[in-house]
C-alpha cells in the first residue's frame, strides 16, 4: 500500500504557476522565449520529422521516376506558355505586377494523427515576423494555395492549412467567372465548394481559384491563386445551393518548402 | 524517475515535430498511477511547460491541464485502488478526449482510442514484467 501523502502544497503551488504562465502567453511576454527555444531545437524537429515521413511514405522508385517525367512535360507546357505571354507583354508593353513577393520558408514542422500518412494539422515554417511574415499572409507552393499564417512568433510562424475545418474563402470557377462560391476545409483530402447557385453549370474537372477577399488589415487571399479541381458534384432541385467536391493538387504529407507572400 | 523524464522527452520531441496523439499525457497518466509521488505535479508541469513551447501551443494550457489530472488521479486513489486496467482505459479515454477536444485537434475520438490502447498495452507489459497479472479491478 502507497503511503498518502498530502499534496495539496504540491498542487497549489504549480497551479499557481500554470495560470501565472497563461497569463504570460497572453501578453505576448512569451513569443521570443517560444521563438529563442525552437530556434535551438528545430534542427532535432526538422530532422525526426523527415525520418518519420521518410519511413511512413515508402515511395518506390519508379512511382518517383514516372511522377519526375509527369513534371518535366509539364514544365515543357508552362515554359511555352511563359514565351508566349512575354511576347504579348513586350507587344503591348504590359507592366508586370511587382506587388506581390514571396518569402520562401523550410517546413519545421508538420504535426498529424498518422505521421506521413494523414493530413498535417498546421505547418511550422522557420520564417517569422523578422522576415517580413504576417498574420494572414498567404501560403502557396508554385501558383497552389497551402493556406495562411494564423500566427507570427519572430522566427517562426504557424500555417492553418486549406484543409482544416476552420478555414473558408470565397474562390470562382477558371473560365466561368460569375460562378462564385465558398471553399470550406474538412480535414480532410476533399474541401467542399459550398455556396454555388443552383442554375451554375459545374463539372467534373473544373478548376478552381480564390476570388480575392483581401480586407484592409491584410488579411485575405489574393485572387487566382489555384485551390484545386472539382471531382464530384452534389446537385439537389430541392435545395437553395449545389456544392462541389474540391481536390488540391499539394501532397500536404510532403511539404519541405513554402513561399510567403508578402505584399499584395 | 529517470525513465519517465527520458520517455516524458521523446514523447515531447514526437508530438510537437510529428503526431497529435497526446503521448505526454499518457506518460504523465501511466507514471501518476505507478509512482505515485508528489514531485509528479512538477514533473507535469515541465512537461507541459516544455510541450507547449516546443509545439506554439498556449502557454501553460498543457501544464495547467496535466497538472489538474495528476491532482483528480491522487484525490481518485485516496478512495480507490487506482492500479488497474479499468482506471487507466477510463482516464486515458477521458483525458485524452478532453486534452485534444481543447486542444481544438481533428479525430478527437479516435485518436483518444488509439492513445488509450497505447497505454493500456503498456499497462498490461509493465505488470507483466514486475510479475503481476494486468487486474481489471
Amino acid at each position: 500500500m502507497h503511503k498518502r501523502e498530502n499534496f495539496l502544497p504540491f498542487f497549489l503551488v504549480f497551479f499557481g504557476l500554470s495560470l501565472f504562465l497563461i497569463l504570460i502567453g497572453r501578453s505576448g511576454i512569451s513569443n521570443s522565449i517560444i521563438s529563442v527555444f525552437n530556434k535551438t531545437t528545430s534542427p532535432v524537429k526538422y530532422s525526426t520529422s523527415l525520418f518519420a515521413l521518410n519511413r511512413f511514405q515508402n515511395k518506390t522508385i519508379k512511382e518517383l521516376a514516372w511522377e519526375n517525367t509527369k513534371l518535366k512535360q509539364e514544365l515543357k507546357i508552362k515554359k511555352e506558355l511563359i514565351n508566349e505571354n512575354n511576347a504579348l507583354k513586350n507587344q503591348f508593353r504590359i507592366s508586370e505586377d511587382k506587388t506581390q513577393s514571396q518569402i520562401p520558408a523550410k517546413v519545421v514542422g508538420q504535426p498529424g494523427f498518422i505521421p506521413g500518412i494523414s493530413l498535417p494539422e498546421y505547418l511550422i515554417i522557420d520564417k517569422g515576423y523578422k522576415s517580413g511574415v504576417w498574420d494572414g499572409s498567404g501560403v502557396i507552393v508554385g501558383n497552389n494555395l497551402i493556406g495562411k499564417v494564423v500566427k507570427t512568433y519572430p522566427d517562426f510562424s504557424k500555417i492553418e492549412l486549406i484543409t482544416n475545418e476552420n478555414s473558408s474563402f470565397t474562390a470562382k470557377i477558371s473560365g466561368k467567372e460569375q460562378v462564385n462560391g465558398v471553399i470550406k476545409g474538412q480535414e480532410g483530402e476533399e474541401m467542399v465548394l459550398d455556396n454555388v447557385l443552383l442554375a451554375a453549370e459545374l463539372k467534373n474537372g473544373d478548376e478552381v481559384f480564390t476570388k480575392g477577399d483581401r480586407k484592409e488589415d491584410r488579411k485575405g487571399y489574393p485572387p487566382d491563386l489555384s485551390v484545386g479541381k472539382i471531382v464530384s458534384i452534389e446537385k439537389k432541385e430541392s435545395d437553395l445551393f449545389q456544392r462541389a467536391k474540391v481536390v488540391s493538387p499539394v501532397d500536404f504529407k510532403n511539404l519541405y518548402m513554402v513561399f510567403v507572400l508578402k505584399e499584395w | 524517475m529517470v525513465v519517465v523524464l527520458f520517455a516524458i522527452f521523446i514523447a515531447t520531441l514526437l508530438e510537437a515535430s510529428i503526431t497529435t496523439l497526446p503521448l505526454v499525457l499518457l506518460i504523465i497518466l501511466f507514471a501518476s498511477v505507478v509512482m505515485r509521488k508528489n514531485e509528479m505535479f512538477m514533473v507535469a508541469f515541465f512537461a507541459g511547460l516544455i510541450l507547449d513551447l516546443a509545439s506554439f501551443g498556449s502557454i501553460g494550457f498543457s501544464s495547467l491541464f496535466f497538472t489538474l489530472l495528476v491532482l483528480i488521479i491522487y484525490l481518485y486513489q485516496k478512495k480507490f485502488e487506482i492500479e488497474n486496467l479499468n482506471f487507466i482505459i477510463i482516464f486515458s479515454f477521458v483525458g485524452s478526449l478532453l486534452y485534444l477536444f481543447l486542444q481544438g485537434s481533428s479525430n478527437v475520438v479516435f485518436q483518444s482510442i488509439v492513445s488509450t490502447m497505447i497505454i493500456s498495452l503498456s499497462f498490461m507489459y509493465y505488470r507483466f514484467a514486475n510479475g503481476k497479472t494486468p487486474r481489471f479491478t
